[in-house]
C-alpha cells in the first residue's frame, strides 16, 4: 500500500503530544498557581509547544495508507484557507509579532481538522453542516480565548 | 461516481471491517469511508479489495450512469 514517506515514525506522535501536554500545564501553572515562573513572557514553552503540535503532525499514523493521505491533504488546504486569512487580518490591523500566537492557533486547527476528519470523512469539508459551523465557531472561541489565558504573559 | 458492493460482499464471507481492514493493510475507517462512496480507492487497492474477495474489480466497482 501507499506510503508516506516524508513522516516520523509514529511514536514521535506520543513524543510530541507529552512535550506539548508539558507545556500546557506550565502555562495553566503559570496562568492559575504561580505568574513569576522562569519563563517570562511564556515564549519559550510557547515556542516549545508548537514543537510538540509540529511532531504531531510529521509523524505516521498508526496505520499509514492511501485514505489517511487524502485527509492529510484536505487538512492542509482548509488549514491554508485559515492561514491566508491570519495574514489578511495582520495587514489590516498592522498587527505585529503575532506570529507565534497565529502558528500555535494554525497547528491546533490542523490537528482538529485531521482527526475529526479522519473518523467522520471528508464529506463535511465539501459541504459543511450547521453541526460542524456550530462547532467551528465555539473552538474558534476556545482557542482564541485560551491564547489569551495560556500564552499571554 | 463510482458505487461499490463491499458491504454485501463483506457480509457474504461474514467478515467485519475491521478484520477486512487488516487483511488488507488499511484502517478501518478506510474500509467505511469506501462503503459508504465518500473515499473512491486507488486502482491498487481495488484490486487487492477484488482479489481478497475473489472478484473482478468490475464486479467488486461499478461506475454508475449518470
Amino acid at each position: 500500500m501507499e506510503k508516506e514517506q516524508g513522516l516520523l515514525p509514529g511514536y514521535f506522535k506520543f513524543i510530541g503530544g507529552f512535550i506539548s501536554l508539558l507545556c500546557l500545564l506550565y502555562a495553566l501553572a503559570h496562568h492559575f498557581i504561580e505568574p513569576n515562573f522562569y519563563f517570562e513572557g511564556l515564549r519559550t514553552p510557547n515556542l516549545i509547544f508548537c514543537f510538540g503540535l509540529i511532531l504531531i503532525i510529521s509523524s505516521k499514523e498508526r496505520i499509514e495508507d492511501e485514505y489517511a493521505n487524502q485527509i492529510r491533504l484536505y487538512a492542509h488546504s482548509l488549514t491554508s484557507i485559515f492561514f491566508i486569512t491570519f495574514i489578511f487580518i495582520d495587514e489590516i490591523q498592522g498587527e505585529k509579532y503575532s506570529f507565534l500566537s497565529e502558528l500555535t492557533g494554525l497547528l491546533l486547527i490542523y490537528i482538529l481538522i485531521f482527526y475529526y476528519s479522519f473518523k467522520k470523512g471528508i464529506g463535511w469539508i465539501k459541504k459543511p453542516g450547521f453541526k460542524e459551523y456550530f462547532v467551528g465557531i465555539i473552538i474558534g472561541i476556545v482557542l482564541l480565548v485560551s491564547q489569551e489565558i495560556l500564552w499571554t504573559p | 461516481m463510482i458505487s461499490n458492493t463491499l458491504k454485501v460482499e463483506r457480509a457474504r464471507i461474514s467478515i467485519t471491517q475491521k478484520d477486512l481492514a487488516k487483511e488488507i493493510g488499511v484502517s478501518r475507517q478506510t474500509i467505511h469511508s469506501i462503503e459508504t462512496g465518500k473515499f473512491t480507492p486507488s486502482v491498487e487497492l481495488a484490486l487487492k479489495l477484488a482479489s481478497f474477495f475473489g472478484l473482478s474489480v468490475e464486479e467488486l466497482f461499478q461506475l454508475e450512469k449518470s
